[in-house]
């Protein structure tokens, strides 16, 4: 799929009302989606718009002015791209994911609830990262397949404080779309750029645990948690829904899933993730 | 009257994934999803199959080894919920 940036907006108004709303938590509107003739519009009022064009597997943006291209690339990344790639029956999730021994785990779970956290934990204790956000399969080959995703991990202040190795020297701020900074991949931050074979994926909770808790979901289960976490651009499309529906069930049904609750404590990270390695080690697939 | 005594149908923008022996159930147009055990997914292909519900609840309550009360009272609730998200209709 290929963006390109013009430089005017459209001078075309909204076709009807948008399908989709994004908000702020104070309530302001973030992003909204439109109907198009040939696809979609994504608008982000502060910041551009999108037009994706169904047919041709395109995307176009037309920032406002003075926005800068980072800012644009991160809009693309990590909601855009994922938006579009359902509608060529490729869902993408929230989710993180890093490779053991050769193989990807995934983390998953709605924005807060610790993917980049637990991303960045791994990452700097010698098990790279593959993605930060949006996880993408590649499901037609013999074993399904995660694809890497953008090589940073975007976190909090409070995360980018305890946890970075070298404080906040290579970070950036994402300070036009929220208040995270962007950690870029680097020999400290360890990051693999070739798909993997997937092991298994946690989906996490957070019920204030003092320990770190892992049980198995059924398929149906871990289906019903896939749908809460995928990307998806037109809910009133009942023929995408439908399609979507579909290849998330046969994505719960390859793969083992398990419910990871644990302690949300800077200190604890390292007994978190080595219960997690001893856990994930008794996949059929490590 | 109990609920097991009523007929149901499956709208049509009501979609089913069975995975193993349970599944899950989405509403197309509400985005309502729902996981069906097992005792729920026979009671789902006894609607769309129009097969009695007393009987299947008796036909469970001797494969699950369970009380005939406590299942008919598990499916009249699980009836309930379907009904209310419109996953069902009478």
């Amino acid at each position: 799929m290929k963006l390109s940036i013009k430089n005017k907006l459209s001078s075309l108004p909204p076709a009807g009302p948008s399908i989709q709303t994004w908000t702020r938590p104070e309530g302001s509107v973030w992003a909204d989606c439109y109907r198009t003739p040939h696809g979609y519009r994504l608008r982000y009022p502060a910041f551009a718009e999108f037009e994706i064009d169904r047919d041709n597997q395109q995307i176009v943006c037309s920032p406002l002015d003075g926005v800068g291209e980072d800012t644009i690339q991160h809009l693309y990344t990590n909601h855009v791209r994922p938006l579009a790639m359902g509608l060529f029956g490729r869902p993408m999730f929230h989710g993180s994911a890093v490779e053991v021994d050769g193989y990807a785990v995934m983390f998953v779970g709605v924005s807060g609830m610790g993917k980049s956290t637990l991303a960045l934990s791994f990452a700097t204790n010698g098990f790279p990262f593959l993605s930060d956000d949006g996880l993408l399969f590649e499901t037609d080959g013999p074993s399904l397949e995660l694809q890497p995703s953008a090589p940073a991990i975007r976190v909090w202040h409070d995360v980018l404080d305890t946890m970075t190795p070298s404080g906040s020297a290579d970070a950036s701020s994402v300070g036009e779309i929220n208040e995270k900074y962007s950690l870029p991949a680097s020999s400290q931050i360890t990051y693999c750029d070739t798909p993997k074979p997937v092991a298994c994926v946690y989906f996490l909770q957070d019920n204030h645990m003092q320990t770190t808790s892992i049980s198995p979901l059924s398929s149906a289960d871990s289906a019903v948690n896939w749908l809460k976490n995928s990307f998806l651009i037109d809910p009133t499309d009942q023929d995408l829904i439908s399609r979507q529906f579909s290849l998330i069930s046969d994505l719960a049904a390859r793969m083992p899933a398990y419910s990871l609750d644990y302690p949300r404590d800077f200190a604890q990270l390292p007994g978190v993730r080595q219960s997690i390695l001893r856990h994930c080690s008794t996949e059929p697939a490590l | 009257m109990s609920l097991l005594e009523n007929a149901y149908s499956i709208p049509k923008e009501v979609r089913l994934q069975q995975l193993e022996d349970q599944a899950v159930i989405l509403n197309l147009k509400s985005g309502i999803y729902f996981g069906l055990n097992p005792i729920g997914v026979e009671v789902w292909r006894a609607i769309e199959s129009g097969a009695p519900l007393p009987a299947l609840c008796l036909r469970l309550t001797d494969e699950y080894d369970v009380e005939e009360a406590t299942l008919k009272s598990d499916v009249e609730a699980l009836l309930q919920d379907l009904l209310a998200n419109g996953l069902i209709a009478q």
